[in-house]
């Protein structure tokens, strides 16, 4: 048994957390609620050296006065819990989502849709063919301007059944992913913790 | 039937835990074969050359580190082994703490710092600051874990841009991750990218090794265990393979056996309402 007094911690907040499977008690919720604390904490100092170490130092240290303008708009985010100003904080908003679209759509362009697109039409073994023809079947599911009747109904219904695979593979992904949260935490117990897992 | 469908919560969970408890405390040693993706990322590391500059993208949290801490491991040991220089990076601010961990609990603990190895912390943006770490990576990360000038570090010595760099291997298990990496460093620099995902995640990511965008994935504990079977550390992950293997069995059983009920409930209740529609039409009255 471990002597670590950081490991006898993670250890009574992991049964703690573990708790809540057999109902909601005080101390499921005093580990909940010590959990977000010291995430938030972390955040914040986190966030601080950040803005120390990437803005405040080299405007102390090497006079990068430009730096001032990210700050003034970080600033300007607060105006929104004044009334009269709240206004004023639309702008730097306006700069993030400005940005933050700039950034996100040229990169989409790039990597999710031309090359996306040349990798699927690029036919070259029987996975590729299937692949081609689920791709194209999945997209015909959400063609919604003119009904697809007569034989070629039979294409959206492929793609429904091809939608309907993937969503059983992502749900299954989903269970074998919290699975592990939980065989990682017996782990914890019983070999960090308790020492009876080599 | 009926005491199939009301099986108490609380047995589900026990039977659970002893299900994964078992062979975590005596293990049976379920195979575990190699997959292609897990395959093709080992063979793409084990290409870099000694000497290589590889960033390294602590993307998680302790909230999912059961998870994709082992692949991090994993592939820091090989990466060891294969002698080559490896940068530290965070988009997820309890990233750097992890990379530290990591570090310390690998070959790397015995390798120096700031000439083999470095933890540049983390940096807020999103995918934004994974655009501005391709184009100037001493710029977006000025300092690292500690405060020290990155620049003061013998790693760092011609490190401009992406360009610059052998591979990125990034363990992530949401936003930003692998796919911010292809959309913002492979269209221009075109870096060789190996991720880390977790199971969930796999599905998302698939279409970038099928594309060729990323050159290969881990997935989950799975792509964990396999790594640690080609790199010859057997760790945690392969230590909880058959947990993993017996609960989800488990699960099939259960779902199985809470379905059988309904099945014949439904073929019941079918054989019931004919049997009342062809009472009523013998009677020759309306429902």
């Amino acid at each position: 048994m471990s002597l670590d007094f950081g490991i006898w911690v993670a250890g009574l907040v992991t049964l703690a957390i573990i708790s809540h499977v057999w109902k909601e008690n005080p101390l499921y919720r005093s580990a909940e609620h010590l959990y977000v604390g010291i995430s938030a904490g972390h955040a914040v100092v986190v966030a601080w050296g950040n803005i120390r170490d990437t803005a405040a130092k080299p405007m102390q240290e090497e006079g990068q006065l430009i730096w001032i303008i990210p700050i003034l708009l970080g600033v300007l985010l607060y105006t929104r819990y004044f009334k009269k100003i709240a206004w004023v904080a639309r702008y730097p908003i306006a700069v993030m989502v400005g940005i933050g679209t700039g950034v996100a759509v040229r990169g989409a362009i790039h990597g999710d849709f031309t090359q996306q697109i040349a990798a699927t039409v690029s036919v070259g073994s029987v996975n590729d063919i299937l692949l081609l023809v689920f791709v194209i079947a999945s997209l015909s599911y959400f063609f919604f301007s003119k009904e697809i009747k007569g034989p070629l109904s039979s294409v959206p219904q492929l793609g429904k059944l091809v939608l309907m695979v993937a969503f059983g593979a992502a749900f299954g992904t989903t269970v074998m992913g919290r699975m592990a949260l939980l065989i990682g935490r017996i782990q914890f117990v019983l070999g960090d913790w308790l020492g009876i897992m080599k | 039937m009926e005491r199939l469908q009301s099986i108490p919560k609380a047995w589900i969970y026990v039977i659970l835990v002893v299900v994964l408890a078992g062979p975590l405390l005596k293990p049976i040693g379920i195979p575990i074969p190699i997959s292609e993706e897990v395959s093709k990322s080992f063979q793409a590391i084990d290409s870099l050359a000694p000497g290589s500059v590889v960033v390294f993208g602590f993307d998680y949290s302790p909230g999912n580190a059961a998870e994709m801490e082992p692949q991090a491991l994993a592939i820091l040991e090989h990466l060891a082994e294969k002698q080559v220089k490896v940068i530290g990076i965070s988009f997820q601010v309890q990233g750097p703490e992890m990379a530290t961990k990591a570090f310390a609990n690998t070959s790397w603990a015995e390798k120096e710092y700031g000439v083999d190895y470095v933890n540049l912390g983390y940096r807020a943006g999103g995918q934004a600051a994974v655009a501005a770490f391709a184009t100037d990576i001493p710029g977006t990360f000025s300092t690292d874990y500690s405060g020290k000038p990155s620049s003061s570090f013998p790693i760092m010595q011609g490190i401009k841009t992406a360009g610059d760099i052998d591979m990125i291997i990034t363990i992530a298990p949401g936003q930003p991750g692998p796919e911010d990496y292809v959309r913002q460093v492979y269209g221009t620099y075109k870096t060789r990218i190996i991720a880390g995902v977790p199971a969930v995640a796999i599905t998302q990511v698939a279409p970038y090794v099928q594309a060729g965008q990323i050159e290969g994935i881990l997935g989950g504990l799975p792509g964990a265990a396999e790594c640690e079977i080609l790199v010859q550390k057997r760790g945690q992950a392969v230590a909880a393979m058959d947990a993993q293997s017996l609960a989800h069995l488990l699960i099939i059983v259960l779902i199985a056996f809470r379905n059988i009920p309904n099945f014949f409930g439904a073929k019941e209740a079918r054989a019931q309402s004919m049997s009342d529609r062809t009472h009523h039409a013998g009677r020759g009255g309306r429902s």
